[in-house]
C-alpha cells in the first residue's frame, strides 16, 4: 500500500500547473501559421533571438493553409488564435470577407510594395513563392524518364504513377494550382487537363510540402511542389533538379493579419511588427533567396516577379464562393 | 448487505441503545453516511457519464440534422446523393468487412495451434501477439511503409512498380493490428472447450478433421462471431492506418476528419459520423444480444488448455504458420527502431542518431512529453472513475444502476473520430469550455477508453467473495473500514492493470485526440503521422521509438512495483 502511494505522488508531478480550467485572458501570444516546419524552425529562432520576452509568452500551432484557416472559422466565437503568419494571401481575402480579421498597419509595412498588401490593410504580404516540378534525378535515372519541361508534359503516359500532388481542400499550394490552371487554360480546358493528369498521379497528399519532400527522398520521382523547398532540398544534397514549367508558373506570397477578437491584441501587433521587419525579411531570407517582400532587404537568386508568371487574379482566387465551387468540384472528381 | 450486516454490528458496539422490536433497521450514523455516500457517487457519475459520453454524440447528432430552419435531413440527401460519399461508405465497409474475415481466420488458426496442439513455441507466439496491443495502432502501417513503400526495402531489391499504399495497405495493416485482440478472444473461447469431448469424439471412431469441425469449431462457433462482430468494429473505425497507408483510398473515419479539420464543413463531418456509427452500433447490439456485453474477455492471460497430441501432417503446418506470423510481427516491430537510426532509408544506409535530434520541427520532442502528462493524467483520473463505478454497479446497486452500466459500455461502439469531434462540438461553448486545455484530451481518452477499464472491475469484484467483506463486518470492521482495508487492497493488482490501460492508451491513441490538441500543445502520436505525412519516416521511427519504450517501460516497470502478474494486459 505505501508503495503504491509513492507512485500515486510520483504520478501527481505530471498534473498540469494550471488549474481547472485554464482561463482564457492572460497574457500570451497564440500564433496560427502555415509555414513548414523546416523553415519556421529557423523563423521562430530569429524572433526568439530578437524579442525573447514575447517569444516566452508565445505558442504557435503549425498546419496547412486548408486547416489552419477552417480552425481560424471554427473558432470565430472564441478565437484562440490572435495572429495568422504565412497564409497564402487568396486565403487571407476570404477570412478577410467572413470578418475574421482585424485591419493592422504593422510598423515598417510602407516598405512593402502596394501589390503585396490588402489595400485595407487587413492583411500585408512578407514571402513569395513559385510552385515547379521537384524531379528527382536518382528515380528518373533507374526509370528511363526524361525530365518534364511543361505542364503539357505530364499529361504524357509515361508519367503513370510517378507524379504527387497535393489536395486542394487542405493544402494552399495545390488550390494555387488549381485558380492558376484556371487561369492560365479557362475552367472548362482546366478540368481536362486535372482530368487527364489524374492518371498519371500516384498519390494526393494533405500538405503542400510533402510532394517536394518525397521526390527530395526518391518517394516518387516527379513531385509538384514549392520551388524554393526543392532548392534548399538540392543545396542539403537531395539528387533533385527544379524544373520551371515553360507554359506558365504559378506564383503567390504569403501574408500576416491580426485575428478580429484576439485575446492579446497588444502582443499580436507586436509580433506583426517584427514579422515585416529587417531581421524578419533576413530570417525568410535564408530559405526563400530573392522570395521576400521587401525590396530595401538585400538578396540573392532569381528575381520571381521576372519569370514566366501566371497571370492570377488574387481577389478573385481568393473569393470564398469561388474556391468553395472549384474545391468541391475537384473533390467529387477526384477524391477517392 | 447493508441490511443485513447492520444488525450485528450495533448490536455488538451498543447493545444497550438496540430496542428490541427492530433491531435489524438501526443504521449507525457512519452506515447512513455511506449510503447516502453512495447514492450521491451514483448520480454523480451518472452526470459525467451523460456529460462526456451521451452529450457529445447528441451534439453530433443534432448537427447533422440542424438546417437553417430547424431540424432537416438535408445533410443526409446530400451524403446519399453523392457518388464519391458513396462510395467511400462502400469502400471502408469493404474494408472491413475483407480486414475482419482474414484477421478472424489467421487468429482461429493461432489461437488452435496454441491452445490445442503441442507445437514449440506457443509462448512466442503468445508474446508477440500482444505487441500490437501496446503500441501505436499505425506503426504497423508505418512498418510496412519502411517495407513495402515507393521507398521500402522489398520495393527498392525487387525494383517493383508497385507500392503497397491503398486497399492492399489498409488491409494488410489492420490485418496485424487487430490480429491480437481476435486472437486473445479466440484462444480464451476455445482453451474453454472441455477436452474430454474431443476425445469422446474420437473414442467413438471420428477422425482428427472430423473432430475439428464438428467437435471444436462448433463449440466455437459464438466465440468466433463475437470476435468476428469486435474486429469488424475496430476495423471500421480505424483512423491511423488508413490515413499512413490508404494512399488515394479514401475510408468515413479519414473523410470525417478532411471534412471537419480540412473545410471545417462541421454538418457534413457529422452526418458521415451518424452513418459511420450505425454498421458499428449493429454490430454492437448484435453481440451484445448474442453474447452478452460482457463477452470482451478483458484479462489478456493467454488461455492454456490441456493440449493434444496432433498427427505430423497437422502439427507442422501449424508450426510454421503460427511461428511465421509471431516472427512478422517481431519483424514488424523491430523494423520501427531500424528505421531510426537509418540516415536515410531507402536512400543513405548508413547509421545515424541524426534523427533523434528532432530538428525537422520546432516542436522538437515536447510532443512526447505532452504525451506522457495525458496519459499520466488519463491514467489516474480513470481508474479511480472506473473503479468507482464497477464498485458502484457491482456492489451497491443503486437505481439507476443499469443506465449506468450501459451508458459505461456504450462507447465500445463509438468510433474515435466521432468522439473527437463530438468534443469539439460539446465543449468549445460555455458551460463546460474545455477547448484549448488539456482537460478535453483527459476526458476523451478516459471516456472513450472507458467500457474495457469499468469490465475489468466489475470482474475483479465478482472475484472477490462478499464473504470475506461480511466477515470484515460482522468482527466489527463497519462498511466503510471494509471498503478501504478489505475490498480496495484486493483490487489493488486490477487498479493497477486500468492505469496501465489509460496510461498506454493517452500515449498511443491518435483518432479522436487528433481533432482536440490545441496551440502549443501536440501529441507524440499525431506528431508521428505528421513526421510521415511530411517526408521525414525516420524521425517518425524515432518518436515511434520512444513512444514503444515508455509504453514498454511502464509495464515493466508497474510489474516490478506492485508485483509481476498483478499488472495485466487490458484489452478490448
Amino acid at each position: 500500500m505505501r508503495r503504491s502511494l509513492r507512485l500515486v505522488l510520483a504520478l501527481a508531478l505530471f498534473a498540469p500547473a494550471t488549474p481547472w480550467p485554464v482561463g482564457a485572458a492572460e497574457d500570451k501570444l497564440v500564433i496560427y501559421t502555415a509555414y513548414e516546419e523546416n523553415e519556421l524552425k529557423t523563423f521562430w529562432e530569429q524572433f526568439t533571438k530578437d524579442l525573447p520576452d514575447l517569444a516566452a509568452k508565445a505558442a504557435y500551432i503549425r498546419g496547412s493553409t486548408g486547416p489552419t484557416m477552417a480552425r481560424v472559422e471554427a473558432e470565430k466565437a472564441n478565437p484562440q488564435a490572435d495572429v495568422i503568419w504565412g497564409v497564402f494571401n487568396d486565403y487571407l481575402t476570404g477570412a478577410a470577407a467572413k470578418g475574421l480579421l482585424d485591419a493592422y498597419a504593422a510598423k515598417e509595412s510602407q516598405a512593402i510594395p502596394a501589390r503585396f498588401k490588402h489595400p485595407e490593410n487587413l492583411w500585408q504580404g512578407v514571402t513569395l513563392l513559385t510552385v515547379a516540378f521537384a524531379v528527382n534525378q536518382k528515380k528518373m535515372a533507374e526509370l528511363r524518364l526524361p525530365p518534364p519541361h511543361s505542364w503539357a508534359d505530364l499529361l504524357d503516359p509515361k508519367y503513370k504513377g510517378h507524379i504527387v500532388m497535393s489536395n486542394p481542400s487542405t493544402s494552399g499550394t495545390a488550390y494555387l494550382l488549381l485558380a492558376s490552371h484556371a487561369a492560365r487554360l479557362g475552367e472548362d480546358k482546366m478540368w481536362q487537363y486535372y482530368e487527364t493528369l489524374d492518371r498519371n498521379l500516384s498519390q494526393v497528399t494533405k500538405s503542400g510540402g510533402a510532394p517536394g519532400r518525397m521526390a527530395a527522398s526518391g518517394e516518387t520521382p516527379i513531385g509538384i511542389a514549392l520551388a524554393y523547398e526543392v532548392e534548399v532540398a538540392k543545396k542539403q544534397g537531395a539528387p533533385i533538379d527544379v524544373i520551371y514549367p515553360t507554359d506558365g508558373i504559378a506564383w503567390t506570397f504569403e501574408s500576416n493579419a491580426l485575428v478580429r477578437g484576439a485575446k492579446n491584441p497588444a502582443n499580436a501587433r507586436r509580433f506583426l511588427d517584427w514579422a515585416v521587419s529587417k531581421s524578419a525579411m533576413t530570417a525568410y531570407a535564408a530559405w526563400r533567396g530573392a522570395g521576400i517582400t521587401r525590396p530595401d532587404v538585400p538578396m540573392g537568386g532569381q528575381k520571381i516577379l521576372d519569370m514566366g508568371l501566371i497571370n492570377l487574379d488574387f481577389v478573385k482566387a481568393g473569393d470564398p464562393a469561388y474556391k468553395d465551387r472549384l474545391v468541391k468540384r475537384w473533390l467529387e472528381k477526384f477524391s477517392r | 448487505m447493508d441490511e443485513a450486516s447492520g444488525a450485528p454490528r450495533s448490536s455488538l458496539t451498543s447493545p444497550s441503545a438496540v430496542p428490541a422490536s427492530r433491531p435489524s433497521l438501526q443504521r449507525s450514523p457512519l452506515q447512513q453516511t455511506w449510503l447516502q455516500l453512495t447514492a450521491a457517487v451514483a448520480v454523480a457519475i451518472l452526470l459525467l457519464l451523460l456529460a462526456f459520453v451521451v452529450w457529445p454524440v447528441l451534439r453530433v447528432l443534432a448537427t447533422s440534422l440542424a438546417g437553417p430552419e430547424g431540424l432537416t435531413l438535408a445533410h443526409y440527401a446530400e451524403f446519399f446523393s453523392s457518388w464519391r460519399l458513396v462510395r467511400i461508405l462502400v469502400q471502408s465497409l469493404l474494408v472491413a468487412v475483407v480486414s475482419t474475415v482474414i484477421t478472424v481466420a489467421v487468429a482461429l488458426v493461432l489461437a488452435y495451434a496454441v491452445t490445442r496442439t503441442d507445437i514449440p513455441g506457443k509462448r512466442f507466439v503468445s508474446l508477440m501477439s500482444l505487441l500490437p496491443l501496446i503500441s501505436p495502432p499505425f506503426l504497423v502501417s508505418l512498418a510496412f511503409i519502411l517495407l513495402l513503400g515507393r521507398n521500402g526495402v522489398i520495393t527498392q531489391a525487387l525494383h517493383l512498380d508497385w507500392s503497397i499504399y491503398g486497399f492492399t495497405g489498409i488491409v494488410v495493416s489492420q490485418v496485424f493490428t487487430f490480429l491480437p485482440q481476435a486472437y486473445l478472444l479466440l484462444a480464451n473461447v476455445l482453451g474453454n472447450i472441455d477436452v474430454s469431448l474431443e476425445e469422446a469424439a474420437e473414442n467413438l471412431g471420428a477422425g482428427p478433421l472430423t473432430t475439428l469441425r464438428r467437435v471444436t469449431l462448433s463449440l466455437a462457433r459464438p466465440g468466433l462471431a463475437s470476435a468476428a462482430l469486435i474486429v469488424f468494429i475496430l476495423c471500421m473505425t480505424d483512423f491511423g492506418n488508413p490515413i499512413l497507408i490508404g494512399g488515394r483510398y479514401n475510408v468515413l473515419a479519414t473523410e470525417i476528419y478532411a471534412q471537419v479539420i480540412g473545410m471545417s464543413n462541421f454538418a457534413a463531418g457529422a452526418t458521415m459520423s451518424v452513418v459511420l456509427i450505425v454498421p458499428c452500433l449493429v454490430a454492437y447490439l448484435v453481440n451484445a444480444s448474442w453474447v452478452g456485453t460482457r463477452s470482451y474477455v478483458t484479462v489478456s492471460a493467454g488461455a492454456r488448455a490441456a493440449a493434444r497430441p496432433m498427427p505430423p501432417a497437422l502439427r507442422w503446418p501449424l508450426f510454421v504458420l503460427s511461428g511465421g506470423v509471431g516472427l512478422f510481427i517481431a519483424v514488424i516491430y523491430a523494423l520501427i527502431p531500424l528505421g531510426s537510426v537509418v540516415r536515410h532509408w531507402g536512400g543513405d544506409w548508413s547509421l545515424s542518431l541524426d534523427h533523434y535530434a528532432f530538428a525537422s520541427s520546432a516542436e522538437g520532442a515536447w510532443p512526447i512529453w505532452n504525451s506522457v502528462r495525458l496519459a499520466a493524467l488519463a491514467g489516474t483520473i480513470g481508474t479511480v472513475v472506473a473503479l468507482v463505478t464497477a464498485y458502484v454497479v457491482e456492489r451497491t446497486r443503486p437505481p439507476g444502476r443499469r443506465a449506468i452500466e450501459a451508458l459505461s459500455l456504450l462507447p465500445v461502439a463509438l468510433p474515435g473520430t466521432v468522439i473527437g469531434l463530438g468534443y469539439i462540438l460539446a465543449f468549445n461553448v460555455p458551460p463546460l469550455l474545455l477547448t484549448g486545455t488539456i482537460w478535453i484530451l483527459v476526458t476523451s481518452v478516459v471516456f472513450w477508453k472507458f467500457p474495457v477499464a469499468v469490465l475489468a472491475g466489475i470482474n475483479a469484484l465478482k472475484q472477490i467473495d462478499p464473504a470475506i467483506e461480511e466477515a470484515a463486518i460482522s468482527l466489527g470492521a463497519g462498511t466503510v473500514r471494509t471498503f478501504a482495508r478489505v475490498v480496495l487492497p484486493l483490487l489493488t493488482g486490477t487498479a493497477f492493470s486500468i492505469f496501465v490501460y489509460f496510461f498506454i492508451n493517452g500515449m498511443v491513441t491518435v483518432s479522436a485526440v487528433i481533432f482536440l490538441i490545441y496551440p502549443g500543445f501536440n501529441l507524440g502520436s499525431v506528431a508521428i503521422l505528421n513526421q510521415v505525412e511530411n517526408g521525414y519516416p525516420g524521425v517518425a521511427c524515432a518518436l515511434g521509438t520512444i513512444i514503444l519504450a515508455i509504453v514498454i517501460g511502464s509495464v515493466l516497470l508497474l510489474r516490478a512495483l506492485v508485483g509481476g502478474d498483478r499488472v495485466a494486459v487490458l484489452k478490448l
